[in-house]
């Protein structure tokens, strides 16, 4: 349950689906080298639903791409290793990757407009994996599987939105479009950032269930990307927090959102509006968010943290295990 | 006098059906009405696709109405003005769009984006615009580092508070926020919702905030209408409607909010969503509410005065 990594040495192809080891990407820039990927690990078994949660612009979007190794150009992975499904993506040929992408492993970018082409059809783009990854031939199956795959992700009148273009669907529709879009190929894994932001949360709620099936059903593994911290409560089984480009919290859903040992993650939590409370303002972390191309020496929460002692700026805490989880912080435990 | 005055809006899209069928009506926004005050939150919630931002956008007049019987922004026709007193009725208005990405131009940098309303304002000299630029981005907790960079180099979040710090810079009268927290961690989201608070007490700024994240709502408006396919179905003060929902969609809406720490609660509003392009001339949550009775079917009900709010539905005539 996500944890498999540090527990023992990596042996690729057995239980996970997903394996990442000492992960760091950086990207460069005119400004500087921005450090966005610093050292992660993480395993993904097979069926897991495995929650992101963390700072905006902490890395999580990096870490997704390059899973599918779908990084812009001036980013590099410098060290680790990605292996999927017994393969490692950081070494495998473009031709076999073309491969797996959209059949074993698909996505649901964090912007719909990247995997929305906007002079075609939706519901033609939805049909190209059936086309390209599994040799479907006849329009009318393409038809009827991308109306019957709409409809699973509710999208109202299916029939007539085959149709549309991108820019007449409402924001919520063009996710669900994407969504519909990756779940087509039944693929092993797949990396979904922030699937459901522009979906009200009835329709949420409909997601979350048909996801849930889809893993029973199929044992799909999903890397889930979110701010909602409800959504991947309810969802995920494990749940990894990120800060400045570091996982600093790993662990089972509920223990870690509902019982978070890390500073961050606590402050984090707290953040979180109610629902059923009038309050005169909201908690947020005091000080700024941290500078990726020159990030803070030793702990990089500690110039937030209102735990931080000495020891916190000077040495980076370790990952170790406390309990069934994982926290970077020199005093949890 | 209200701020915003809005009376019976409509907006109507054709779309096409594959190249030999006949193309269809979709009544996106199927008469809409609602006043927002000055320095007043009118939070806008309801189904992904009920037509919340077609409504951002026709008050806006950035597309045209299908028809209307007022639409009025300080006092003004916004119906009979012209591109010149439109132009010139932008300067109190700016928006957020819903997705950021594709509303920051890709070849300017973050500096000057965020500069460019300023700019089109002719407002002060390049040091003091500079300087009021590097005070919201830091307001907006944007590292100062990202002032030269583009667009694509950010994350998700920081293009969404990019097109906050652009839209509040100028501190309009009026601003239309389309999701604009939807990618934002729940610690930004927190610090940037204090700030519109802030600035709409110090400026009397009013907001039409549309958001699927109900805590947030209740956090930043006043008053919250519930949209279910191109109708507000419920209209009023934000504690009341959101503690004791009265319309059946909204019952439904609060029921499915996602929370930490309640695995395993599956409810969910069952039945399909109804096609928009038909004409109804029944209630049209009838195929999916649970306490539907023979007059649902027979009638489309109309906004009514139910205590100090206003909801569509037969079960409070
Ligand atoms: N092409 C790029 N060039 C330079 N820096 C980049 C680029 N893309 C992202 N970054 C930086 O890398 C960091 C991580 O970005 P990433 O998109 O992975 O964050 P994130 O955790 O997904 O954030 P969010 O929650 O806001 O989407 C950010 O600080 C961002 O500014
Ligand atoms: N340019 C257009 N052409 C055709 N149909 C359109 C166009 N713009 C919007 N629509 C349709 O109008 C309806 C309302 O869309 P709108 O974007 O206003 O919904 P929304 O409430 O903002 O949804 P979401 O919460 O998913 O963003 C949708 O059915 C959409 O497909
Ligand atoms: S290591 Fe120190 S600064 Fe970092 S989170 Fe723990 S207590 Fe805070
Ligand atoms: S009018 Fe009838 S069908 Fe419509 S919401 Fe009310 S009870 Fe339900
Ligand atoms: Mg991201
Ligand atoms: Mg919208």
């Amino acid at each position: 349950m996500g944890l498999h990594v540090q527990d023992r040495s990596v042996q690729p192809g057995i239980g996970n689906v997903l394996e990442v080891e000492n992960l760091r990407i950086y990207y460069y820039t005119d400004i500087g080298v921005v450090r966005a990927v610093d050292g992660v690990s993480f395993s993904i078994g097979r069926g897991e639903i495995l929650g992101v949660v963390g700072e905006s612009g902490s890395g999580k979007s990096t870490l997704g791409l390059a899973i599918g190794r779908l990084l812009p150009n001036n980013a590099r992975i410098v060290d680790g290793r990605i292996v999927f499904d017994g393969r490692d993506i950081t070494r495998i040929s473009e031709d076999e990757l073309r491969k797996i992408r959209g059949k074993e492993l698909a996505y649901i970018f964090q912007d719909p407009h990247r995997s929305l082409n906007p002079v075609m059809v939706v519901g033609d783009q939805a049909g190209e994996v059936l086309y390209y990854q599994f040799n479907v031939r006849s329009k009318h199956t393409i038809l009827a599987r991308v109306i019957e795959a709409f409809r699973k992700v509710r999208i109202s009148d299916a029939d007539k939105r085959y149709h549309s273009y991108p820019h007449e669907l409402s924001g919520g529709m063009k996710q669900r479009v994407v969504i519909a879009t990756a779940l087509i190929g039944r693929p092993k894994l797949i990396v979904a950032d922030e699937p459901t932001s522009a979906l009200d949360v009835t329709i949420q709620r409909q997601l979350i269930n048909l996801l849930m099936d889809i893993r029973e059903e199929y044992g799909t593994s999903i890397m889930l990307i979110s701010h909602d911290l409800g959504v991947v409560s309810e969802l995920s089984d494990s749940v990894s927090v990120m800060y400045a480009g570091k996982i600093v919290e790993l662990g089972r859903a509920d223990a870690v959102t509902e019982d978070p040992l890390h500073p961050y993650t606590q402050a984090l939590v707290r953040s979180v509006p109610r629902i059923d409370e009038a309050v005169e303002s909201l908690y947020s972390i005091p000080g700024s968010p941290p500078n990726l191309a020159n990030p803070p020496a030793g702990c990089r929460f500690h110039p937030r943290c209102p735990y931080a002692r000495e020891i916190c700026s000077r040495e980076e805490p370790p990952f170790r295990k406390i309990g069934d989880r994982y926290v970077a912080c020199h005093l949890a435990g | 006098m209200p701020l915003l005055e809005v009376i019976d809006l409509y907006k109507y899209f054709t779309i096409k059906q594959g190249l030999l069928a006949k193309p269809v009506i979709l009544r996106a926004v199927d008469g809409v009405s609602f006043n927002i005050e000055e320095g007043e939150t009118l939070g806008l919630v309801g189904e992904s696709g009920s037509g919340k931002t077609t409504v951002g956008k026709l008050v806006l007049r950035l597309i045209e109405p299908t028809r209307v019987k007022k639409l009025e922004f300080m006092g003004v026709d916004l119906t009979r003005i012209d591109d010149r007193g439109l132009r010139k009725i932008r300067r109190y208005m700016s928006v957020v769009y819903q997705n950021p990405s594709s509303s920051l131009n890709p070849w300017w940098t973050v500096g000057k984006i965020i500069e460019e309303p300023l700019v089109r304002q002719g407002y002060g000299d390049p040091d003091e615009r500079r300087e009021l630029v590097e005070a919201i981005m830091e307001r907006v907790g944007l590292p100062l580092e990202l002032y030269n960079r583009y667009p694509g180099e950010l994350s998700g979040g920081q293009q969404q508070r990019v097109a906050i710090a652009r839209a509040l810079i100028t501190k309009p009268k009026f601003m239309v926020a389309d999701e604009p927290t939807s990618s934002l961690d729940a610690s930004v989201r927190a610090s940037i919702l204090n700030l519109m608070k802030e600035l709409q007490r110090e400026f009397n700024i009013s907001y039409l905030f549309i958001s699927h994240d109900l805590a947030t709502i209740r956090y930043i408006a006043d008053k919250v209408a519930v949209m279910y396919m191109g109708e507000i179905v419920e209209l009023g003060r934000v504690d009341t409607v959101l503690r004791e929902p009265l319309h059946p969609y909204t019952q439904g809406l609060l029921k499915s909010v996602p929370k930490i720490g309640k695995k395993g609660e599956r409810f969910e509003i069952k039945g399909e969503i109804p096609s928009l392009t038909i004409e109804y001339k029944h209630c049209k949550f009838s195929s999916r509410c649970p306490f539907a009775f023979e007059k649902c079917r027979a009638g489309r009900p109309g906004l009514k005065r139910v205590g100090d709010r206003l909801v569509a539905c037969f079960l409070y005539d």
